[in-house]
This record gives C-alpha cells, sequence and structure tokens, in this order.
C-alpha cells in the first residue's frame, strides 16, 4: 500500500468535490477504498458525499469487514450533530462546529478532521456557485460611509476594498494574500449574503 | 502589416500609444485604465501579477513586489544608485553572475530586464488587444541621462517580451514631438519639466528647421509623486495615533488601504479644494472596529509638499544656468508626469519661468504619444522629423593617474566623431591600454566602464614624444566605434563597443521562451 498515493487520490477527490464534481471525486475514494478497504477517511468522504461506501464491483460483505473505529459518547454525539447538520445542508455551520472540535476538543480525531475536510469541500463548492464561479466582476451595493452600519471587522473592511469595478472575484482573490483563500471566499460569501456586495 | 507602438516605460506607470488617423491615441486596458503600473509580483500560490493588480497588493506582499526596477536597469550591483535603491525598497537585490543588480522574486532570481519585460509585455497585448492587429514595432522612451548600459538592458527587456524595438528615444524628445504635433513646429526652445512617480527631470530642447536637440538634461532619480504620498500618509498616520492612539503602521492591511486612499485623495486635491477620505474597519482593538473619515484640505498638501516642489525648481535654476540659458530664452514650458496636475507645480513653474507652462497635452499621456509619432515616422516612407539625440554623459579615456579625459563631452549631438591626442607616459613605451569610460565624473574609474583594448607597436621614443590619435565615433544607435593610431608609424586599432546589459545572448534567448509560455499561463490566468 503506497501511503503516498492514497493522500493524493484523498486530497484530489476533495479537490474535485470542491468544483462540484462529486462523482469523480467519489470514484477517487472509492480506489483508496481499493487499495486500503479499511480507510476510514475514504469511507467518510463517500458516505458524506451521499453515496454508498462500496463500490460495485467489490463483493458484498466487505463494508461488514470494515471495523468503525470506537467513538467515545460524547464525540459520538458530535459526528451525529454533524450529520444532521450536513443532511439539512448547513454546512458553514457544520464547519465551525467541526472546527471548533478539531482544534479544541479531539485534535487527533482523524473521523473529524476527515469530516472538516470534506465539509470544507463542501463549501467550496457552494462558494463557487453562489459566487458565479468566481469569473464574474464584483460591485459594492453600499456606500463606503454605510458600511459601518454592519457587523463587520477590519479583514472585511480591506476586502471590501479590494472591489474595484474591473476585477472579477477570482483576481480579487489572488491579490489578497494575507488572508486564506477559503477563509476570503468566506467573507466574500457573508459579504454577498448581506447584501453588501453584488454581482 | 501590423501597427507600431509607442511605449513610455516609466519607474511608477507605463503608458502605450498608437498612431491612429493621423493622430496619437492612448491605448486603453481592457480594465479601462489608461495607465498601467510598473509592477510585478509574484503571490504565495506563485501566481504572476502585472500593473494594477501587483500593486494592490504591493504592501500585503512586499518581498514578493518589484516597482522602480526602472531605477536599477542596467546597473552594476555595487554601483551608488543601486545601493541606494537597496535601502529604500522591500525586495531583495542581490548580484548577478555578471555584476549586475538582480532581484529575488517569489523565491526566484530574477534580472531587471525580464522584470521589465513582464510591464512590456502587458502593454504589447493591451495594444494587440485594443488594435486587433499584430504588434510589428515599438519605439521605448529613456531619460536622456540613460547611458549605453541601461538604453540596451531597455532593448534586451523588449526582446524578451518578444518586442521589436524600432528606436530607443529619449523621455523629453518625445514630449516635444508629441508637442509639436499639437501646435505645429516652430523654431524655439522648449523646457520640459517632467514630474512623474519616482523621478524628476528637466530637460531643455531646442526645435528648429524640423530638428529636436536636446541641449541639457538633469533631474533627481529619487524625487517624485510617491514622496508627496509618502508624506501624506505619514500626516494620516500621525492624525490617527492622536485621535486613536494606534500606530497603524504594522498592519500591513489597513496601510494598503491607506497608501491608495492618500493617492487617491491627492489626485482629487488637484481639481478640488478638499477631498474626504473615509476608511471604515480601518482596524480594531480590544475595543472593537476603527473606522477614518477624514477630509484634508489643498492647503495642507501644499504644505506638505512645498519643499519637494522647491527643490525641483532649484534643479531647474542650475540646470539653466548650466546651459548657458536666461529664462526669458524659454518660449514654451511643458509639463509632463502626473504631479504636474498639481496646482502648486503648476504656479512654482509659472513664477520661475515668468509664464505660464503649456498644459494642453495629457502630461501622463504625452511621452507615449510622442513616442509612437516617432514609430510611425520610422515605418513611414512620408518624410517626418529628424530626432537628434544628445549624449546625457561624457564619453572618454582613463589617463595617467587614473583621471578621465573626455573625448565625446556630455550633451553632445549624436551622431558625433570627435579625435584628441594622447602620448606615452614613460620612455620606449610600445604599447598603451585604452580604457573607454562613460560618466561625467573626474576619476575614470567612478565612471562607466565601456571597454578596454590595447595599442601595440608605437614608435620607440621618449616619453611624452608619440602622437596617438584617438577618435570617437558615435552613430544615432548610440554604438560607439573607438579608433587609437599611431599617427607616426600609422600603426591601428578599432574596436565597436556594444553596450552589454548584463545578459548574454543565450540568457536573453531563455527568457525569451520563458516568457512565451508564462504568457500563455497568464492568459489562462
Amino acid at each position: 500500500m503506497n501511503q503516498e498515493e492514497i493522500d493524493k487520490l484523498l486530497q484530489d477527490g476533495l479537490t474535485l468535490y470542491g468544483y462540484g464534481k462529486t462523482e469523480d471525486a467519489v470514484t477517487l475514494w472509492r480506489k483508496v477504498l481499493e487499495l486500503s478497504p479499511r480507510n476510514q477517511q475514504a469511507l467518510d468522504y463517500i458516505e458524506s458525499a451521499g453515496y454508498a461506501a462500496e463500490p460495485q464491483s467489490v463483493a458484498a460483505g466487505t463494508k461488514e469487514e470494515v471495523p468503525k473505529p470506537e467513538l467515545k459518547e460524547a464525540e459520538f454525539v458530535n459526528i451525529n450533530y454533524i450529520r444532521d447538520l450536513l443532511k439539512s445542508r448547513r454546512y458553514e455551520l457544520a464547519y465551525e462546529f467541526l472546527e471548533r472540535l478539531s482544534e479544541k476538543n479531539y485534535p487527533s480525531n482523524k473521523q473529524i478532521t476527515s469530516y472538516c475536510a470534506l465539509v470544507k469541500a463542501q463549501l467550496i463548492k457552494l462558494y463557487n456557485h453562489e459566487l458565479f464561479g468566481f469569473k464574474k466582476i464584483p460591485k459594492l451595493n453600499v456606500n463606503e460611509q454605510d458600511l459601518i452600519k454592519y457587523n463587520l471587522d477590519r479583514t472585511d473592511g480591506y476586502i471590501v476594498s479590494m472591489i474595484d469595478g474591473y476585477s472579477t472575484a477570482e483576481e480579487i482573490f489572488q491579490t489578497i494574500n494575507t488572508i486564506d483563500r477559503f477563509e476570503t471566499m468566506k467573507r466574500f460569501y457573508k459579504l454577498t449574503k448581506l447584501g453588501i456586495v453584488g454581482f | 502589416m501590423g501597427k507600431t507602438i509607442g511605449i513610455d516605460l516609466g519607474t511608477t506607470n507605463t503608458c502605450v500609444a498608437a498612431l491612429l488617423n493621423g493622430k496619437p491615441f492612448v491605448i486603453p486596458s481592457s480594465t479601462g485604465t489608461r495607465l498601467i503600473p510598473s509592477y510585478f509580483a509574484v503571490t504565495n500560490d506563485e501566481k504572476t501579477l502585472i500593473g494594477v493588480r501587483a500593486k494592490r497588493q504591493s504592501i500585503t506582499n512586499p518581498q514578493n513586489t518589484i516597482f522602480a526596477a526602472k531605477r536599477l536597469i542596467g546597473r552594476k550591483f555595487d554601483s551608488k544608485e543601486v545601493q541606494i535603491t537597496k535601502g529604500k525598497v522591500p525586495y531583495q537585490i542581490v548580484e548577478g553572475p555578471h555584476g549586475d543588480a538582480r532581484v529575488v522574486c517569489g523565491g526566484k532570481t530574477m534580472s531587471i530586464p525580464e522584470i521589465s519585460a513582464f510591464i512590456l509585455l502587458e502593454a504589447k497585448n493591451v495594444a494587440q488587444e485594443f488594435l486587433e492587429d499584430d504588434i510589428d514595432g515599438a519605439c521605448i522612451t529613456v531619460p536622456a541621462y540613460f547611458n549605453e548600459t541601461q538604453r540596451q538592458a531597455t532593448i534586451d527587456a523588449a526582446e524578451i517580451a518578444g518586442l521589436k524595438v524600432l528606436r530607443i528615444i529619449n523621455e523629453p524628445t518625445a514630449s516635444a514631438l508629441a508637442y509639436a504635433q499639437k501646435r505645429g513646429k516652430k523654431n524655439e526652445l522648449i523646457a520640459v519639466y517632467d514630474f512623474g512617480g519616482g523621478t524628476f527631470d528637466i530637460s531643455i530642447l531646442e526645435f528648429g528647421e524640423g530638428v529636436y536637440e536636446v541641449l541639457s538634461t538633469a533631474g533627481n532619480t529619487y524625487l517624485g509623486g510617491e514622496d508627496i504620498d509618502n508624506r501624506l500618509i505619514r500626516y494620516i498616520l500621525d492624525d490617527f495615533k492622536k485621535a486613536h492612539d494606534v500606530d497603524l503602521m504594522q498592519d500591513v492591511m489597513a496601510m494598503q488601504r491607506l497608501k491608495e486612499a492618500a493617492e487617491r485623495a491627492k489626485i482629487e486635491l488637484s481639481s478640488q479644494t478638499e477631498a474626504t477620505i473615509s476608511l471604515p474597519f480601518l482596524t480594531e482593538t480590544s475595543h472593537g472596529s476603527i473606522h477614518y473619515n477624514t477630509v484634508i484640505m489643498r492647503n495642507k498638501l501644499e504644505e506638505l509638499m512645498e519643499d519637494l516642489v522647491r527643490q525641483t525648481i532649484e534643479i531647474c535654476a542650475s540646470t539653466l544656468e548650466g546651459a548657458g540659458l536666461k529664462k526669458d530664452d524659454i518660449h514654451e514650458v511643458i509639463l509632463v508626469g502626473g504631479q504636474t496636475r498639481a496646482p502648486l507645480v503648476i504656479r512654482k513653474t509659472a513664477e520661475f519661468f515668468g509664464k505660464q507652462p503649456n498644459r494642453s497635452i495629457n502630461p501622463d499621456e504625452v511621452v507615449a504619444e510622442g513616442a509612437s509619432i516617432h514609430a510611425y515616422n520610422i515605418v513611414s516612407p512620408l518624410p517626418s522629423n529628424i530626432l537628434v539625440d544628445i549624449t546625457a554623459l561624457s564619453l572618454g579615456i582613463q589617463t595617467k593617474g587614473g583621471m578621465f579625459a573626455e573625448v565625446i563631452p556630455r550633451n553632445t549631438a549624436v551622431p558625433v566623431t570627435k579625435t584628441r591626442r594622447f602620448t606615452t607616459t614613460y620612455d620606449n613605451q610600445d604599447a598603451v591600454r585604452i580604457a573607454v569610460y562613460q560618466g561625467n565624473e573626474k576619476i575614470a574609474q567612478d565612471n562607466e566602464m565601456l571597454g578596454e583594448f590595447v595599442l601595440s607597436g608605437i614608435r620607440l621614443a621618449k616619453k611624452g614624444d608619440p602622437n596617438i590619435e584617438v577618435s570617437f565615433d558615435m552613430n544615432s544607435e548610440g554604438i560607439l566605434r573607438v579608433t587609437a593610431k599611431d599617427a607616426d608609424m600609422g600603426t591601428e586599432q578599432t574596436v565597436t563597443l556594444e553596450a552589454a546589459s548584463g545578459l548574454s545572448n543565450d540568457e536573453i534567448t531563455l527568457m525569451k521562451k520563458k516568457m512565451m509560455s508564462l504568457e500563455l499561463e497568464l492568459k489562462e490566468q
């Protein structure tokens, strides 16, 4: 088993998933299961994407052979809560919850880390869709002076200041290098939801 | 047949123009902007940014954003100018394999012509897209004081960008060409006052009989509109500190916004008496977000920039004096560079020259316009104006004691041929070393060395007896032929000196290939 190859397949799957290519992503994660049938990350990704864990070609019974990691009661409750959030498509809330769990409560819990990566990919997919593939030029719908009425912070203020009326969202993301790309997308999405930014 | 263009490759901004229907036209980019900031950057995820986008992240990504490359082009790493620049920019400047100055950007060492090539490539693409035609060639402008090495490095940059250089022309000459196109040709003396983003230049030109000649030129390569922006930023920082007890200097996001706001306010104050700066959520403390709102009065800005404008006027006075001219001799003053839009600059130049400066041409665009006229004239079969350029620096050789002996003095119109006689320094000396330098310093080694050779077979005689004639022949392309001849024996040795930019031909070819693949990548972005 080549761990490097498995990691690459897992990551490539997340990237594809983030771009909305769910089936392609699941194909890659199933490849992981062919190499390592007990790979919990791949199992979690496939399950969270709403697909069956076992590929068609794998004999029935494989799933049963894969032991689920034992979870402490609190963790079990948390995972179930996350699954509920995902089912109801409340991805942002799920991500925030997962981030808190992975940072504070269970930094080494692989299942939580896997869910975190997957929800992140799911959010990228959402942002990509809602922000028109980042290809459109965003515009400010609010006067600079009126911005103070909103509950923003200095990072939001900086992102808003980068909207110049001729750069696409993608071009703006490239220019913003002090903030993580995912964080920039997240904030950009928030600004559109608040009606501050439009296309 | 494709089109020709003129490019003003500036320290802070670059402008591209073409002659359309007999008139120069500044080409806007797809974003509608007419100036391309001369900025190049590599982002954290290794994306290449050129122009306005590179500038807009210059404070948040300072180590990987290269600006003012023009101050470094064609210069040796250990030159005074490079060492000064090193202390003023946040990016790393290192010594290249040929002793040239190079920069580190995105973890890679890059030559300066490569950086300039990215800016030229952007200008070429803007023109190609707008004109929907191939670009056959370009006239690129340089400051009149650029030496041959700096000019050659600019040509190399164009070659890397896949741009054929029709001619390198001096910026004030290009301005005068654009001016003559609008006003018509008259025999007169013109002062070109060029206060740009990063530099100040004053040039005196003579126009007569269809010929332009740069009589004299001087300036300060570290005095420009950005110094005024920095004064305004400093003022705002102090004001903010006073009001909120917060030092914004450490907050890069706030500083990036402040820099842009200050530049915008300065531009507004050229046409209005007050400008509002509004920066909501500029920073935050434990008490919450802080917004910044203020009104800057024109009087305040003028107070902040007054001494900088005074310095430009002092340079004008010494340049006129050096050229043996009086203010009254100047028929017209042309204002060039965005900073000349400031009412204080207009007032002070009017006061000094005793006449209202000519503001009929857009000061940001006049140089590119003139370059486009000249580019068209070169390929057009129609009779055109003749450009006469000057040697901005003296050319000569090293003599006894390391002194510099001028053969062609500065401000000599080219093409030119000049001969001076020299002799031997000791008895029975049968060979002399001819070391050719360019510069205005008295000690030869303080100037730029262009090349050297040995004249041997000199008649054996007492020191001071042989007659050695050294001739310098410079053509209009700036190529210098130096001949040393023993007048008694007829022995002769000639070399042709073409300035080396710090890059070998192989390096230029390789960089050109790299640029072509990067161009595809940029288009995909």
